[in-house]
């Protein structure tokens, strides 16, 4: 009886090889490098995971649901924009601090609102999420760079950046919201009838339909929530920096498929949970900073990381095999 | 001939007839054609019920299960419901909701997520008013599923078993015991016992009947003529898209079944 949470304990790693994974890299780093464990590199890390994070939590309910969205990278910049720019529009001098949120709502509606665009394109003309988000990104990317004229904005109010860097207690600001944002997706897709329907769709569409439910829309509302989240990280990294620039956010929607994948979402949609998408984003985290602090060369770190993406891939699949005997195809 | 044809005798181990028990008009469809797939489909269902399609595949029996379930928009006849009359029906969700259930004709591919555990594969259409604040109720949950699960004897070893580990004949009571726990009012169901073994045929073969005598209308689709004579009281003869002949289960026999579903009846049908 005493092997037995041994036993069940190596069979959720089994099944969840990103935590074996990151207890490996955690150890590798704190041995190799000595300014790697210490509590404000720990918060550095959850800070620089946040926006890769949220945006992550909302693409997990897009692909479990079969479907990918690969214009976050651009709303992040267009939302960046909008929110550092509005803040300092005229109308709003006199709001003082208060000028932030008109600017911050603004960003958000514009998010979602694309991601509801996004949504509406592909229930209605039953094109493929990959084509359509695909179109949305150089087009958003494109209206980014009309509405800056191809300029940078920096937030004349102080409040704004100070916002980015501030704690709530001992950890800090954005780390706090993207677990708060965590925990609530994660109850979302775990225990509500909306979550419940994701992995419906997914898994089987003509089954979901079969039962009612509307998948058309359905999906709108999950492209509206990653289009949400993508313009909060929009949002929370321009505070850190105090400036939104036309070109932030490029690439990020292969950071964040790769960690959506590292955390055990399947491709094809009907598997995957918020706890292995916030393992997934942590490793990436935790392989770019302890990278960073070992000065390994930034195109150096894009190649390690291109290699561990497709070593896990395999090592799951293995893991996960149904024996020898399993039917090769 | 045509027994030549079929190979085998007639062998009729008919239930008895629940003759005289029947209910109110659940379902009549009038006119009722979609395109080159159905024309002019005419029959009604009655409560305690079971109707019966037989058909070559292609004869256009599960068109008309989609069109009555709201896959397929009908291009002309109306549909009435008890006392609503309808020229379509406009979505799955809206067939659930005036207390249609479809059975699909493939349980692996439209019936069942097969990576979802059994109980929320069977709860899956009603999840929705499984609620106790904005979570789902796992007890209710589980409580619908226990109950299916003893009325239709499905052996798992708990709901938390993927639905694609089971056997034929279980994903098939499980897809069964999902549409009944809606409580339909018409229940229709489209090769029932394809691919399954020859136990768990029998068994829902009773059940089917069973339903009936709840006061169930019931449409069996089947492509087997033993089960059609099995379990009909009325039996809908297709051929290429048309209705060729009604049987009720005194008249019917095989060899006129035979004949009217390969359109040799075809004169004097029309």
């Amino acid at each position: 009886m005493s092997d037995n949470p041994l036993k069940s304990a190596m069979q959720w790693l089994a099944r969840n090889p990103i935590w074996s994974f990151i207890l490996l890299i955690f150890i590798f780093f704190s041995i190799a490098n000595p300014y790697f464990f210490a509590i404000q590199n720990f918060k550095n890390i959850l800070v620089q995971t946040s926006t890769i994070g949220l945006i992550a939590l909302g693409m997990t309910l897009v692909m479990i649901n079969g479907n990918i969205d690969l214009s976050v990278g651009a709303v992040v910049a267009l939302a960046a924009s909008l929110c550092v720019d509005i803040q300092d529009w005229h109308i709003f001098a006199g709001w003082g601090d208060w000028a932030i949120l008109p600017a911050v709502l603004a960003a958000l509606a514009a998010g979602t609102l694309l991601g509801a665009l996004n949504g509406l394109i592909v229930w209605k003309t039953g094109v493929d999420s990959f084509i359509v988000t695909l179109g949305a990104m150089l087009g958003v990317r494109g209206l980014v760079f009309v509405y800056t004229k191809e300029q940078s904005f920096f937030a004349s109010n102080f409040a704004f950046s100070d916002f980015g860097s501030s704690n709530i207690g001992p950890l800090p600001t954005l780390a706090v919201l993207f677990i708060l944002c965590t925990i609530v997706v994660h109850f979302l897709l775990s225990h509500t009838v909306h979550g419940r329907n994701i992995y419906a769709v997914g898994g089987n569409r003509a089954a979901a339909v079969n039962a009612g439910i509307r998948v058309g829309p359905h999906m709108l509302v999950n492209f509206m929530i990653v289009g949400f989240f993508a313009a909060l990280a929009g949002i929370t990294l321009s505070s850190q920096m105090g400036a939104a620039t036309p070109n932030l956010g490029t690439n990020y929607e292969l950071w964040v498929i790769t960690s959506v994948v590292l955390g055990g979402t399947k491709l094809n949609g009907g598997a995957g949970d918020i706890i292995g998408t916030f393992g997934g984003v942590l490793a990436i985290g935790i392989l770019r900073n302890g990278m960073n602090l070992m000065q390994v060369p930034a195109f150096y770190v894009l190649v390690i990381l291109g290699a561990i993406l497709i070593a896990v891939l395999f090592l799951d699949k293995q893991l996960n095999r149904k024996g020898k005997e399993e039917l090769r195809l | 001939m045509i027994q030549l044809m079929i190979g085998r005798k007639l062998d009729l181990s008919r239930r008895e007839q629940a003759a005289g028990s029947l209910g109110e008009v659940a379902l009549q469809v009038e006119g009722l054609s979609c395109g080159d797939l159905y024309q002019d489909v005419s029959f009604e269902v009655r409560e305690g019920e079971v109707l019966g399609f037989y058909g070559l595949v292609g004869a256009g029996r599960t068109e008309i299960a989609e069109t009555l379930f709201g896959l397929r928009r009908p291009t002309a006849g109306t549909i009435r419901l008890g006392a609503e009359e309808l020229n379509h029906i406009a979505s799955p969700a809206t067939a659930i909701a005036h207390g249609i259930s479809l059975v699909p004709e493939s349980r692996k591919e439209q019936g069942l997520v097969l990576g979802m555990n059994c109980r929320d594969n069977m709860t899956l259409p009603q999840v929705g008013d499984l609620t106790s604040g904005p979570f789902v109720s796992d007890g209710a949950e589980i409580a619908i599923f226990d109950q299916y699960r003893d009325t239709l004897q499905i052996k798992t070893p708990s709901w938390r078993q993927a639905v694609g580990n089971l056997s034929g004949g279980n994903q098939q009571k499980i897809v069964i015991g999902k549409w009944l726990a809606m409580r339909p009012r018409i229940l229709i169901v489209d090769e029932p016992t394809r691919g399954i073994d020859v136990g768990s045929k029998a068994e829902i073969h009773n059940l089917i009947r069973k339903l009936a005598g709840q006061g169930y209308a019931v449409i069996v689709i089947s492509s087997e003529m033993p089960e059609v004579l099995h379990v009909s009281d009325r039996i809908v003869a297709m051929y290429h898209g048309r209705v060729m002949r009604t049987f009720t289960a005194d008249e019917v026999t095989e060899d006129s079944l035979v004949a009217a579903i390969s359109g040799i009846d075809q004169g004097r049908a029309a």
